[in-house]
C-alpha cells in the first residue's frame, strides 16, 4: 500500500506543477482581458465626448477631450486616463490634476507609474521605458520635464513618471476607483466583498497621436514662397524653386514638418545635400530637383523622382530601409528615444466645428474626363456616400451655369450659408451676423475663388482639358473666367475692369511750326486750310486729336498667364466736345458712336488671338497696363478720308478672321482756337456706357457708366524732332500712321503704333509724349472726401454707376492728370513724369510718396486711409506694384529666357512682367503648391455689399481694424478665421495623405499633456513652425528699397524665422488660462490665426497676452509695407499642418490580475500583502474612422440636422498593439 | 473435543512461503517501477522541463523577465544539478530574487555541461559565473532568460537550445550515453519538449 | 526443529498455529489482492497516462490556437491610397518613378495577406514536410521577432507569419545528437521568419516573401496532431449570413490579380484590404489515435481519406464538410476535437 500511496503522490505532485503553470496562464489571460477593458473604457470616453452632434465642438489633447457648447463655453472634459472621476463638467483645470499627483509614489495601492521602466539588460539600472525615455530631454526639440513628482517606485526613481490611479476590477466586472481614504499600500475598494472579490486592476493613459510627428508624411522642409520683394533672398526664391515632387519645399505641405526636431544629428554636408538623410527616412520624399533649393529652376531641371519606399506601419520599421538593410543613420536607441514623439498612423478628422464634413477648397470639373488624377483623388477625399463636398465647375464663359446647372453647388452653397448662420460650437455667435449684407457675397467670392483656381492645369498634356486653356494656337481666352453670379451676389471671375479711363489729347499741327502746318503734307489738316495764328488777338488755332485710354485691371494678381478674349464697346462718345479758350462754340470731337463701332466703320475694340502675348509674354494680372490695351492698334480712316485707314486695320494677328487690331476710340482731328499765352481747352464729356463683353458669347460681363465732367485743361503741344538728329525722324503727330509730316523718315507710323522717336525701336505700343501731350482721367473712387475705390469691389460690380468715377485730383492743373499705368513692368514709365499719387498704402509719414521707385504705383489717385491702417492690400509678386489684389493662387513661373547656363541674366522668374509658364516635364501644377490651405481666401473683400472697401477676410491677429469691433483686444466673437474651419484642402501628393474626412500627419495645437503637465512636448509645433517665415517689411524701407522696377536687389531680410519659444508662450497662456479665456485648450486649428506668430527679429515681452499684443502691435506699426497677403502667408501655410482634434489615440495600459490573501478584508487591497498574479503592460493604437462608402450616411449638405449625425458613423479599428515586454 | 496439537511450520513450508512472496515481489516491483515512471532519469527530465515551463508562465503572466539558473553540483564533478528561477523583485525592478527553491535533480542524475550534450548551457546568455544563492552561499551557475513575451534570449537555432540530463557517471562524457533526457526550448515561443531514448 | 508459540499465561487452550494450508491460503489471498490491486493501479495508471496524453495533445493545440488567433488578430496591411497608372499598375510597382504617369487612385498596401488551399500556396515544401492539407494562411504582423540583438526589443518590427498543417518528421528541430527515430505526425506549423528577413517590400507582387522562408525551413511546429486548418474570411454573421461576400472558396489574396471592374472602374474588393473576420477551425486528433495510425514516413491513409474532398472550394458546404469529417474520423475510431473561433482582424477597415 505504501507503494500505491507513493504512486498517487507522484501523480498528484505532477498535477500540482501543471496546475500552477495553468494558473499562471489563466492569470496572464485575465490580465490581458483586463487590458482590453482599459482600451474599451477609453473608446467609450472618446465616443461619449465626440458624439455631441452639430452643437458641441470638441478638441483632443494627450489624456483629455474637451467639449464646448454653442455659447463658446467649455461644456465637459472627458479624461482618457484612469481616474476616480472620468468626466468633469466644465473645463478641467490641469493644475489641479497635477497637484493630486504630488506624492503618488507613497501610495502604490492607489497609483502606478504607467511609464515605469524596466531593467531589460539586467545591469541594475532601468533602460527601457514603455512610453517616454527621459534621455530624450536635451536631444529632442521642444521637449522638457520640469518639476516632475519623482519618487522611488518599484525600486526606481523615474525622472519621467506618469502616475495614474489604479482602477480595481471586481469579479462581477465592476471597475472601482479606490476610496479617497486610500493611501500607502492600502486601497479601500467599495463594493468588494467575499462574494464579489477584487480580481484585478487597470491603469491607463491615452496619448494623442496627432501630437507626434508622422514618419509617413514628415521630412525636412525647405522654405519657399512666391517672391514679393527686391531682396536677394526673394530673388533667390524666384531663381531656386521647388520643382515637381519636391514637396519639402511646397508651402504648407506636411513634408515641411521637420524630422530634425527629433533626430537632430542627421543633418550634414553642404546646403544642397544637408538634409538628404531625412529624405532617406521619409518614405516618399527624395532629394534631387532643385537640391534643397540650390539649383535654378529652368525647363532643363529634372523633377524629383519620388521615392518608392514603403510606408511605415510602425516607427520601429525606421531601423530598416526599403530593402531591409539597416538604415545607416538610425539606431535602436534613436528610435526608442523617438517613440514618444513619432508615430506612423496619426490622422486628424476633417470635420468642422459642427462635426460635419468640410468643403474641399479645390475645383473639380463636372466632366470626369477633365479631372487630373490629383483632382480625382481630391474628389474622392471630398465624397461621402457618393455625395460630393467639393465645388464643381463646368463653364468658364458663363456667369450662371456653374451655379444654376450644377445642383450640387447650390446645395453646398446653401450648406455653407446654413452653417455660417448657426451659432458656432465652441465660439458662439455666427458669421452671418458679422458679415451682415455681405453674408452671401463672401460665400460667392469663396466659390468663385475656388472656381478660379488652377486654370491651366499642366498635368493635362491635352490642353483642352484645362478649365481655361484659351482657344487656338495663341490661346485666346487663356485664364479668362466670367464672374459667377449667385442670387444678388457676384464674384470677380478672372476678368478685366477699368478703374481708370483717360482721354489723351495730342497736338497734330501748330501754326508756329510751319512744317506741321502744310495741309499737303500734314493730312490731319483740312485740305487747303492751314491753321491760323492771330498775333494781335493773342490767339491761335491748334489741330488736336483725342483718344480714349482704358487702363485695365484684374484683381487676380499672380503668375497665371492671362489672355482675355473680350470686346469693349463705348456708347456716348459721339457727344464729346472740346472748346478752346478763345472760342464760344464747343466742337464735337467726332468720336464714333456705338453704331459705328463695327468692323466696316470705326472698328471694334477686341482682344482676339494675339500670338505676341501668348508666346511666353503674358500678363500676370493686377494693373496690366494700358500698353496692353493699345497693343498693335490701328485706326480707321478719318478726316474725311485724308487720313486713310492704318495698314493693318482690318487684319487679325493670326489670320483667324477676327479683326483684333482695330481701335475705334479715336476722335477726328479738330481745330481749336486758344489763347496763345495761356492756351486752354475745355473738354465736355457726356456720360459714357462702357460695355465689357465676352467676345465669343457676346455676354456682357460688366457695364460701366462714367462721366467726364466738363474740365478745362492745358492744351497739348506739338512734339518736335530732336534737334540735330540724323536722319530726322517724324515725331508722329497723329494717332494715324499716315499722319506725320512729309520729309520725315518712318512717317507711316502713328502715335498708337509707331516707332520710338529716340531709340528707333519698333514699338507696337503707344508713344506718349510726356512733355507735350495731355492726359486727363476719371478714376474709380468713393466717399467724401474721395478715396480710391478698392478695385476688387469694382471688379465685382456688374453695373458700375457713374457716381463711382471722379476726375483725377490733378485734373485741370497738370498736363498729366492721371495715374494710368503703361505696363505692369514699367508702370508709368512711358506715360508720365510726375507723380499722380497722393494716397498711401503704408503709413510712412507725411509728404512722402509711395515708395515704389520709378513709378508712382500702385494706382492711388486718392488716398486710402482704411488700407493704410488695416494693411488690407496685397504685396505684388516679384517687383510688381502692391495693390488691391485677391491673392491669386500661384501656379509657378520660370525664367523668361530659357537658358540654364546663362542663368537668369534677363530676369529672375517672377521679376519679369511677362511671365513664362512651366512646361509639363517639370510642371509646378501641383494642388499642394497652388492651394496650401483655405487661408488663401484671406484677401477676399468682406464689405462689398456694405460699401466697405479695403477690408478683407482677416486670418491673422490684429489689434485694431476699421471694419472690426475690438473686443477685449481680440476677436473672440465670430472671427473671420472660422470660415477657414469650414473648408479643407486634401493633401493628395505624393500619395493620399488625406482620405475622406481625415488627413494624416497634422499636428495638434493642444500639446499640453494631461495630467502630466510637467512634461512638455511641443516638438510637433516646433517641427511645423521651424520651417516657416514671418514676412515683415519695415516702413522705413519705402524708398526704392523693398520694391524696385529696375530689379536692383538689396540684402534686406523681410522673411524672418519664427521665435518658437515666444510664439509657444501664447499656447501656454491658453493652457494655463492666463489668457483669461477659461478655455484651457484650442478649439479649432484656425485659432492659430488668433495668435501672433512672432518673428525672431521682434523684441517682445511674452509674459502675458496683453504684453504680446502690445509688442506685436508696435512691431507691425513700424512694418507698414507688409501687405495682407504677406502677413497672412504664414498662417495660410501653418494652418494646413495643424489640427485640434485627433482620430488616433494610443492607450498605454497596465493591467494586473490580483488575488486577495486568504482571510484578509475583502474590500481592502494591501499592496504589501496581497498577491499580484498576472501583469500585462502595453499599448494599443486606436483609430476612429468613417467608412465613406457606408450607404446609410445621409447627405448633410442638404440636411445639416440629419437624424443620424456624422458622429454615429464612426467606427474603431486597432492600428497596432504592442506589449511592453522587453 | 480432543485438543489437537498443532505443529509449527516446517522450514520447507516457510521457504515455500518466502519463495512465493519473493516471486511475487520479483514480479511486482518492475511493474511498479514502470507504473510510477519513477526512474530518476525520467524524473530529472521532468523537473527540468517543468521548471522551464514554469519560468515561461511566470514571464508571460507577470510580464517580467525570468531567469533560469542552472546550479553547479556540489563536489568536484562537472555538471549542473539544480535549477532555480530568478526574477526582478515585485517592488524593485532592478533587483533580481529567486522565485522558487532550487529544484535538485534526483541523485545520480546531472545536467551535462559540455557543448555537445548541452549546447544551451554552453551558449547561455548568462555565462558560467558565481553568485550568492540564498541558503547556499556563493555558487557557480549559468543561465538564460525567458522574456515577458514568452520567448527566450537564446540563439535563433532551435536545434541547439537544449540541455541533456545524464547519469552521474556519464557527466563528463561527450559520446551519447544509453540513458538520458533531453529538454529542448523553442527560443521564439518558449515551447518545451522532452526527448528520451 | 520446531517452533512453539507459547502464550504468556495460557498454554493449552489455544490453537497451536496456522496450518500450512491456512498460511498458503492467506498468502494466496494476499497475492491475489496484491495482483488485483496492482492490475487496478496499472490499468488506472494506463488510463491516466492515456487521458493525460489526450489532454496534453489538446492542451497543446488549445495553446497554439490561442497564440495563432492572437497573432492573426494583429495582422496588418497598413493600407493607404496611392496612384495607379492607366494600365492599373500601382506606383510602387512601376519600374521607374520618373516615368510613372498617374491616372487613377486606388488602395494600396506594401504588405500582403493571403489564404487559401495549402497545396496551392505552398509550392516548395519546408524540409522534412511531405504533405500539407486543408488551408494555409500567410500574413504580416508586428512580432518584433529578430535574430539580431540590434533590432530586438523593437516590438513593432514586421515579420512574415503564417500557419498551415503539414505532415512530416521532426528531424529539423530535434536536438543535434539525438538518434531517436523520426516522429512522423500531422502538425500545425507556424511560419516565423525574423523581421530583418522580411522581403515583402522588395517585390511588390507575388508571395515569395512567404514561400521563400517557408521552403528554407523558417517554420516551427506549434502543435502536434492537427490535421486540418480551415480559414474562412468573412464578414460578421449579421452582415453576411452565408459568409460568401468576401470569399466563396476560402481563398483571399490582398494582391489579387483580378481586374478592376465597373464604371468608373473599381478595384476588386479583396485588393489591399484586410478581411474583417476570419472563421478559424482546427481539427486535432489525439495522440493515441495518432500513434495507432503511425505508418512511418507515409501520411496515414485514414486521415488522408477522411480529409479527401473536404473544404476545397465552397464555403457554403463548410458545415456539411465538417460533419463529414467528424463522421469519418469517428468511423475509424479516431479520437479528435474541433476548435473553432472567429478572429476579428482589428486593423481591418473593410469597405466593399
Amino acid at each position: 500500500m505504501i507503494l500505491v500511496l507513493a504512486l498517487v503522490m507522484g501523480i498528484l505532485s505532477r498535477v500540482t506543477t501543471e496546475r500552477s503553470a495553468a494558473g499562471g496562464y489563466a492569470s496572464s489571460v485575465g490580465a490581458k482581458l483586463l487590458a482590453d477593458t482599459a482600451v474599451q473604457l477609453v473608446q467609450a470616453q472618446i465616443d461619449a465626448a465626440t458624439s455631441g452632434g452639430t452643437t458641441v465642438a470638441w478638441s483632443s489633447q494627450p489624456g483629455l477631450i474637451r467639449t464646448f457648447d454653442e455659447a463658446g463655453r467649455p461644456a465637459k472634459s472627458f479624461k482618457l486616463y484612469s481616474d476616480g472621476t472620468m468626466q468633469v463638467t466644465g473645463a478641467l483645470n490641469p493644475a489641479m490634476e497635477v497637484d493630486a499627483l504630488k506624492n503618488w509614489y507613497a501610495s502604490p495601492g492607489v497609483f502606478t507609474d504607467i511609464n515605469s521602466p524596466v531593467d531589460a539588460n539586467f545591469d541594475g539600472t532601468p533602460d527601457m521605458w514603455p512610453i517616454l525615455d527621459p534621455s530624450a530631454e536635451g536631444k529632442v526639440e521642444g521637449f522638457e520635464i520640469n518639476s516632475a513628482p519623482k519618487g522611488s517606485y518599484l525600486g526606481v526613481n523615474n525622472p519621467a513618471p506618469m502616475p495614474v490611479r489604479w482602477l480595481y476590477v471586481l469579479e462581477d466586472g465592476q471597475v472601482v476607483a479606490p476610496d479617497a481614504s486610500s493611501s500607502g499600500n492600502l486601497a479601500t475598494i467599495s463594493g468588494a466583498s467575499k462574494d464579489n472579490p477584487i480580481v484585478g486592476r487597470i491603469a491607463f493613459w491615452t496619448d494623442d497621436e496627432t501630437c507626434k510627428l508622422n514618419v509617413n508624411t514628415a521630412s525636412e522642409g525647405a522654405y519657399w514662397d512666391v517672391p514679393k520683394f527686391n531682396t536677394v533672398g526673394d530673388q533667390n526664391l524666384g531663381i531656386y524653386q521647388p520643382v515637381k515632387n519636391e514637396f519639402q519645399g511646397y508651402p504648407g505641405h506636411p513634408a515641411g514638418v521637420n524630422l530634425s526636431t527629433v533626430f537632430s544629428g542627421l543633418a550634414s554636408g553642404g546646403a544642397a545635400t544637408q538634409y538628404d538623410e531625412y529624405y532617406k527616412i521619409a518614405p516618399r520624399i527624395d532629394p534631387g530637383g532643385s537640391l534643397n533649393l540650390t539649383r535654378p529652376a529652368t525647363d532643363a531641371l529634372e523633377p524629383v523622382k519620388l521615392d518608392q519606399d514603403r510606408l511605415y506601419a510602425d516607427i520601429d520599421e525606421l531601423i530598416f530601409d526599403n530593402s531591409r538593410n539597416p538604415g545607416s543613420s538610425l539606431k535602436k536607441e534613436d528610435i526608442e528615444r523617438g517613440k514618444f514623439f513619432l508615430t506612423a498612423v496619426s490622422r486628424a478628422p476633417e470635420v468642422n466645428l459642427f462635426n460635419l464634413p468640410r468643403v474641399v477648397c479645390w475645383p473639380i470639373h463636372t466632366d470626369v474626363s477633365r479631372r487630373s488624377p490629383f483632382d480625382k483623388l481630391i474628389a474622392f477625399c471630398g465624397t461621402l456616400n457618393g455625395d460630393p463636398y467639393y465645388f464643381q465647375r463646368k463653364d468658364k464663359d458663363s456667369s450662371t451655369n456653374d451655379y444654376q446647372q450644377v445642383p450640387r453647388n447650390k446645395t453646398l452653397y446653401s450648406y455653407l450659408k446654413e452653417l455660417t448662420s448657426r451659432p458656432v460650437p465652441g465660439f458662439g455667435g455666427n458669421l452671418k451676423s458679422k458679415f451682415g449684407a455681405d453674408h452671401g457675397q463672401v460665400l460667392t467670392e469663396i466659390f468663385d475663388y475656388i472656381r478660379n483656381t488652377n486654370l491651366n492645369d499642366l498635368n493635362f498634356t491635352d490642353k483642352t482639358k484645362q478649365f481655361a486653356p484659351g482657344t487656338g494656337e495663341a490661346g485666346v481666352g487663356m485664364a479668362e473666367v466670367v464672374p459667377i453670379e449667385i442670387d444678388d451676389t457676384r464674384g470677380f471671375g478672372r476678368y478685366v475692369t477699368f478703374p481708370e479711363v483717360a482721354v489723351w489729347l495730342i497736338c497734330t499741327a501748330d501754326p508756329d511750326f510751319a512744317d506741321s502746318n502744310d495741309p499737303v503734307t500734314n493730312r490731319t489738316l483740312v485740305t487747303g486750310k492751314p491753321l491760323e495764328k492771330n498775333t494781335a488777338d493773342g490767339t491761335k488755332e491748334l489741330r488736336i486729336e483725342a483718344a480714349l485710354i482704358l487702363d485695365p485691371f484684374t484683381p487676380m494678381h499672380g503668375s497665371v498667364p492671362m489672355h482675355p478674349d473680350i470686346e469693349v464697346t463705348i456708347d456716348g462718345l459721339e457727344n464729346w466736345t472740346i472748346r478752346g479758350n478763345e472760342e464760344t462754340q464747343a466742337l464735337n470731337l467726332g468720336f464714333p458712336s456705338l453704331g459705328r463701332q463695327v468692323d466696316a466703320d470705326a472698328g471694334v475694340y477686341r482682344f482676339g488671338p494675339n500670338s505676341e502675348w501668348a508666346g511666353g509674354k503674358v500678363n500676370a494680372g493686377g494693373n496690366i497696363g494700358a500698353n496692353w490695351a493699345f497693343f498693335q492698334r490701328q485706326v480707321r480712316a478719318r478726316n474725311g478720308g485724308r487720313l486713310p485707314k492704318d495698314a493693318n486695320f482690318s487684319d487679325s494677328v493670326d489670320g483667324s478672321g477676327v479683326k483684333n487690331q482695330q481701335y475705334p476710340f479715336v476722335s477726328e482731328p479738330v481745330t481749336v482756337k486758344v489763347a496763345a499765352s495761356n492756351p486752354k481747352v475745355t473738354l465736355a464729356g457726356s456720360t459714357l456706357t462702357i460695355n465689357v463683353k465676352q467676345r465669343t458669347t457676346g455676354d456682357t460681363i460688366q457695364t460701366i457708366k462714367l462721366n467726364f465732367p466738363s474740365t478745362t485743361m492745358p492744351v497739348p503741344a506739338l512734339p518736335r524732332p530732336t534737334a540735330g538728329a540724323s536722319p530726322l525722324r517724324a515725331p508722329a503727330w497723329s494717332f494715324q500712321g499716315s499722319g506725320a509730316g512729309a520729309g520725315y523718315v518712318y512717317k507711316d507710323k502713328g502715335r498708337l503704333n509707331t516707332l520710338d522717336e529716340k531709340s528707333n525701336d519698333a514699338k507696337l505700343q503707344p508713344v506718349i509724349d510726356r512733355a507735350n501731350d495731355v492726359i486727363h482721367s476719371v478714376v474709380a473712387s468713393e466717399g467724401t472726401p474721395r478715396q480710391t475705390l478698392d478695385p476688387r469691389l469694382l471688379a465685382m460690380m456688374k453695373d458700375v454707376p457713374s457716381t463711382v468715377y471722379e476726375s483725377h485730383p490733378k485734373s485741370g492743373t497738370a498736363r498729366m492728370a492721371h495715374t494710368v499705368i503703361a505696363d505692369a513692368g514699367s508702370g508709368f514709365g512711358g506715360y508720365t513724369t510726375s507723380s499722380g499719387n497722393s494716397g498711401t498704402f503704408a503709413d510712412f509719414g507725411a509728404g512722402k510718396t509711395y515708395p515704389f521707385n520709378y513709378q508712382p504705383a500702385p494706382k492711388l489717385p486718392f488716398p486710402v486711409d482704411a488700407a493704410r491702417v488695416s494693411g488690407d492690400w496685397d504685396n505684388g509678386i516679384g517687383n510688381l506694384a502692391d495693390g488691391g489684389f485677391l491673392n491669386e493662387p500661384d501656379q509657378g513661373n520660370l525664367a523668361a529666357l530659357n537658358s540654364p547656363s546663362s542663368g537668369f541674366g534677363y530676369a529672375p522668374p517672377y521679376y519679369s512682367g511677362h511671365n513664362k509658364v512651366s512646361t509639363f516635364s517639370m510642371t509646378f501644377t501641383s494642388p499642394a503648391r497652388i492651394m496650401p490651405s483655405p487661408g488663401m481666401f484671406g484677401s477676399l473683400p468682406t464689405g462689398f455689399k456694405r460699401g466697405l472697401g479695403w477690408q478683407t477676410l482677416l486670418f491673422r491677429r490684429q489689434p485694431t481694424h476699421p471694419g472690426y469691433a475690438a473686443s477685449n483686444g481680440s476677436f473672440i466673437n465670430n472671427p473671420d478665421y472660422l470660415l477657414m474651419d469650414l473648408f479643407w484642402m486634401p493633401v493628395v501628393e505624393p500619395y493620399a495623405i488625406s482620405e475622406p474626412l481625415s488627413t494624416a500627419g497634422k499636428i495638434n495645437m493642444n500639446t499640453q499633456i494631461i495630467p502630466f503637465t510637467y512634461i512638455r512636448r511641443d516638438t510637433g509645433i516646433y517641427a511645423a513652425l521651424e520651417n516657416e517665415r514671418v514676412i515683415s517689411v519695415p516702413t522705413a524701407d519705402y524708398n526704392s528699397v523693398y520694391k524696385d522696377a529696375k530689379r536692383n536687389f538689396t540684402d534686406k531680410v523681410y522673411r524672418h524665422p519664427v521665435n518658437l519659444a515666444g510664439t509657444l508662450k501664447q499656447f501656454q497662456q491658453r493652457f494655463d488660462n492666463s489668457d483669461g479665456t477659461g478655455l484651457f485648450a484650442f478649439r479649432a486649428a484656425a485659432e492659430i490665426c488668433d495668435l501672433h506668430i512672432i518673428p525672431d527679429d521682434a523684441t517682445i515681452d511674452t509674459s502675458s497676452r496683453t504684453t504680446i499684443d502690445a509688442g506685436m502691435a508696435g512691431y507691425w506699426a513700424s512694418r507698414g509695407l507688409t501687405g495682407d497677403n504677406s502677413r497672412e502667408r504664414v498662417y495660410t501655410t501653418v494652418y494646413q499642418r495643424l489640427t485640434t482634434k485627433s482620430n488616433t489615440y494610443t492607450v498605454h495600459f497596465r493591467a494586473q490580475s490580483l488575488r486577495k490573501r486568504a482571510g484578509s478584508a475583502a474590500n481592502t487591497w494591501d499592496e504589501g500583502k496581497d498577491v499580484i498574479t498576472g501583469d500585462y503592460r502595453g499599448s494599443t493604437v486606436l483609430e476612429r474612422f468613417v467608412d465613406s462608402n457606408n450607404t446609410a450616411i445621409p447627405d448633410f449638405a442638404s440636411n445639416v440636422s440629419a437624424n443620424l449625425s456624422l458622429d454615429s458613423f464612426y467606427r474603431w479599428r486597432m492600428r497596432s498593439h504592442r506589449t511592453f515586454a522587453p | 473435543m480432543v485438543a489437537m496439537r498443532m505443529r509449527a511450520f516446517s522450514l520447507v513450508e516457510l521457504l515455500v512461503v518466502v519463495a512465493i512472496i519473493g516471486l511475487l515481489a520479483v514480479l511486482a516491483i518492475p511493474a511498479m517501477n514502470n507504473i510510477t515512471g519513477g526512474t530518476s532519469m525520467t524524473r530529472a527530465g521532468q523537473i527540468v522541463a517543468d521548471q522551464f515551463a514554469y519560468a515561461r508562465q511566470e514571464a508571460v503572466g507577470k510580464n517580467r523577465e525570468v531567469q533560469v539558473r542552472f546550479v553547479w553540483r556540489d563536489g568536484g564533478q562537472p555538471g549542473y544539478a539544480g535549477v532555480q528561477l530568478w526574477a526582478p523583485a515585485p517592488n524593485d525592478v532592478t533587483s533580481y530574487r529567486p522565485i522558487s527553491r532550487i529544484s535538485w535533480l534526483p541523485d545520480g542524475t546531472v545536467m551535462a555541461s559540455n557543448s555537445k550534450m548541452s549546447p544551451l548551457i554552453a551558449g547561455a546568455s548568462i555565462r558560467e559565473t558565481n553568485g550568492v544563492f540564498p541558503g547556499r552561499g556563493n555558487t557557480k551557475y549559468c543561465g538564460f532568460r525567458f522574456r515577458p513575451g514568452g520567448g527566450t534570449d537564446l540563439g535563433f537555432d532551435t536545434t541547439s537550445n537544449f540541455v541533456t540530463v545524464v547519469r552521474d557517471r556519464d557527466a563528463s562524457k561527450t559520446d551519447v550515453p544509453d540513458n538520458y533526457a533531453v529538454i529542448q526550448v523553442d527560443q521564439v515561443n518558449g515551447r518545451v519538449r522532452t526527448y528520451r531514448p | 526443529m520446531r517452533f512453539k508459540w507459547q502464550p504468556a499465561d495460557r498454554q493449552a487452550t489455544h490453537p497451536a498455529a496456522f496450518t500450512l494450508l491456512e498460511v498458503l491460503a492467506a498468502v494466496t489471498l494476499l497475492a491475489m489482492i496484491l495482483v488485483m490491486t496492482g492490475s487496478i493501479i496499472s490499468s488506472s495508471s494506463r488510463a491516466w497516462r492515456q487521458a493525460n496524453a489526450k489532454i496534453e495533445t489538446f492542451q497543446d493545440a488549445r495553446a497554439a490556437f490561442d497564440v495563432m488567433t492572437a497573432r492573426l488578430s494583429r495582422a496588418t496591411l497598413n493600407t493607404y491610397w496611392d496612384y495607379y497608372d492607366s494600365s492599373r499598375k500601382p506606383f510602387r510597382l512601376s519600374s521607374s518613378p520618373s516615368t510613372f504617369v498617374p491616372d487613377q487612385y486606388g488602395r494600396y498596401s506594401d504588405l500582403h495577406f493571403l489564404c487559401g488551399p495549402a497545396s496551392s500556396l505552398i509550392t516548395g515544401m519546408p524540409p522534412g514536410i511531405s504533405a500539407v492539407a486543408t488551408q494555409a494562411i500567410f500574413f504580416i504582423a508586428p512580432t518584433g521577432l529578430s535574430s539580431n540583438a540590434d533590432y530586438s526589443a523593437l516590438p513593432g518590427l514586421l515579420s512574415a507569419c503564417g500557419y498551415f498543417v503539414a505532415f512530416g518528421d521532426d528531424d529539423s528541430s530535434k536536438p543535434g545528437f539525438l538518434s531517436t527515430p523520426s516522429r512522423y505526425r500531422w502538425r500545425l506549423m507556424e511560419l516565423s521568419a525574423p523581421a530583418e528577413k522580411l522581403s515583402v517590400f522588395t517585390s511588390s507582387s507575388g508571395d515569395s516573401w512567404a514561400t521563400t522562408p517557408l521552403s528554407q525551413g523558417q517554420v516551427r511546429a506549434v502543435a502536434e496532431n492537427v490535421i486540418a486548418l480551415i480559414v474562412w474570411p468573412r464578414l460578421s454573421t449579421q452582415d453576411d449570413a452565408a459568409g460568401t461576400q468576401i470569399s466563396d472558396d476560402y481563398t483571399y489574396d490582398s494582391r489579387t490579380a483580378d481586374a478592376w471592374s465597373g464604371t468608373p472602374p473599381r478595384q476588386p474588393a479583396q485588393a489591399h484590404q484586410l478581411p474583417p473576420n476570419l472563421q478559424l477551425t482546427l481539427v486535432v486528433i489525439d495522440e493515441t489515435s495518432a500513434k495507432r495510425l503511425e505508418k512511418g514516413s507515409a501520411a496515414p491513409a485514414d486521415i488522408t481519406a477522411a480529409l479527401a474532398g473536404l473544404f476545397t472550394d465552397d464555403v457554403t458546404r463548410y458545415g456539411d464538410d465538417l460533419k463529414k469529417l467528424q463522421d469519418r474520423l469517428a468511423d475509424k475510431n479516431i479520437g479528435f476535437r474541433v476548435f473553432s473561433t472567429t478572429v476579428s482582424l482589428r486593423e481591418s477597415k473593410w469597405s466593399p
